[in-house]
């Protein structure tokens, strides 16, 4: 609707005011011939006897400004409408982050709760009641327990049987060394062959 | 209280001023203020005793249908519609008032002292208010000093309410007559209005 301000011709406004003749354009009104309007007004309601005993000539000045004041607060209170949504997507977006930061959280209490409980589980599993060598019993042919009996065949004797012959024990040096590696690589062999049975199981 | 009937108002002229405002034309809203302000006055006069309370229920009564107006559908008439409003803004601020009272216990220079119209904010500017007396001894002076076909036109309009084209019919003129018609007989008795200020 465009906005034109017309030079009202006296009659025209009269009819105007009237309702009689409106156009399509939007209506802008002189100062002078909202007067006019107010004096038509009185004259109206005397007619119809409708004046009180006062009358208040900015009633309708005041009605406009007061509408004047009010549009751009709707305006306002439209950009809080289109405002409205984003807040709830913002809102939305918290939520789905709470809720994943929950669930992270909670996955790694479970994760930390499983670890926890095949780490015990496993100490479990070395505790002197399952040792090796009763779960595992002998690993290559090798009993760690037998380290600690000399009934064995399997005896390795860590040295020990060493004689107190020093001619023989210098003779032998050689022999207890070869001997010694030998335990060394045997006992070697079977903490790998431990530690890669364990692991598998 | 007499209930609005549309057949005295002029509906259709009405209703094409709210299809304007209704379309975002506020300056239309005027005509309607200006056409209904001393009837709406009279009614919340109905509620209230005080001329100031009346005219600021008016006041409120006339923004809360501006406010409202797109939801107008036209079922019945403007008027009908806006006196609807005109009751509830009366009787909601009998009520707000009556709590008012109710609620404050200062002394009375502080009750004189507040503006007791609660949400009917005051005005910026200082109203201007007449004694409507001698305006009305005027005007109605002036319409005796008026020619028949004048003074006839402009009551068929003011009074009846009729549109142009029905007075028209009745007096048996062209449309054009009856407008300027009416205008000169406006005109005349607004030259004697305007006497009143010097």
């Amino acid at each position: 609707m465009t906005k034109t301000k017309l030079n009202w011709q006296n009659e025209d406004l009269s009819a105007l005011y009237d309702g009689e003749i409106l156009g399509a354009e939007k209506l802008e009104l002189h100062e002078q011939d909202k007067k006019h309007m107010q004096a038509w007004s009185l004259i109206g309601a005397t007619m119809r006897n409708e004046l009180s005993s006062e009358v208040n000539l900015s009633l309708a000045d005041n009605v406009a400004a007061a509408i004047a004041k009010e549009e751009p607060q709707s305006l306002v209170s439209d950009q809080s409408k289109i405002s409205t949504p984003r807040y709830k997507l913002w809102k939305a977006f918290h939520k789905v982050g709470f809720a994943l930061t929950q669930t992270a959280i909670a996955a790694s209490i479970a994760m930390v709760t499983v670890i926890g409980y095949q780490t015990w589980n496993a100490e479990d599993n070395l505790s002197a009641e399952n040792t090796p060598v009763v779960t595992l019993g002998s690993v290559n042919n090798v009993n760690l327990a037998s380290y600690q009996s000399a009934q064995n065949n399997n005896v390795i004797s860590l040295g020990n049987n060493v004689g107190s012959n020093n001619s023989k024990m210098v003779a032998n040096q050689d022999q207890i060394r070869n001997s010694q590696n030998q335990e060394m690589k045997l006992i070697n062999d079977y903490i790998r062959l431990y530690v890669f049975d364990t692991a598998s199981k | 209280m007499n209930l609005p009937n549309d057949n005295e108002f002029a509906s259709n002229q009405d209703a094409a001023i709210v299809r304007k405002v209704q379309e975002g034309d506020r300056e239309a809203y005027n005509l309607l203020v200006l056409r209904y302000q001393h009837k709406v006055v009279q009614i919340a006069l109905k509620f209230v005793n005080n001329q100031a309370d009346a005219n600021d229920i008016a006041q409120e009564a006339f923004i809360k249908a501006y406010k409202a107006i797109g939801n107008f559908r036209g079922e019945s008439g403007f008027y009908t519609w806006l006196y609807r409003i005109v009751v509830n803004t009366a009787r909601t601020f009998l009520e707000s008032s009556s709590k008012h009272r109710n609620n404050v216990d200062v002394d009375a220079e502080d009750i004189a002292s507040q503006d007791h119209q609660g949400a009917l904010s005051s005005n910026e500017t200082p109203d201007r208010i007449i004694e409507s007396q001698e305006l009305q001894r005027t005007i109605m002076q002036a319409l005796t000093q008026l020619p028949t076909e004048l003074r006839q036109a402009i009551t068929l309009r003011e009074v009846e309410g009729l549109a142009y084209d029905e007075i028209a019919k009745l007096t048996g003129v062209p449309v054009g007559t009856v407008r300027s018609r009416i205008f000169r007989a406006r005109q005349f008795i607004e030259e004697k209005m305007a006497l009143l200020d010097k």
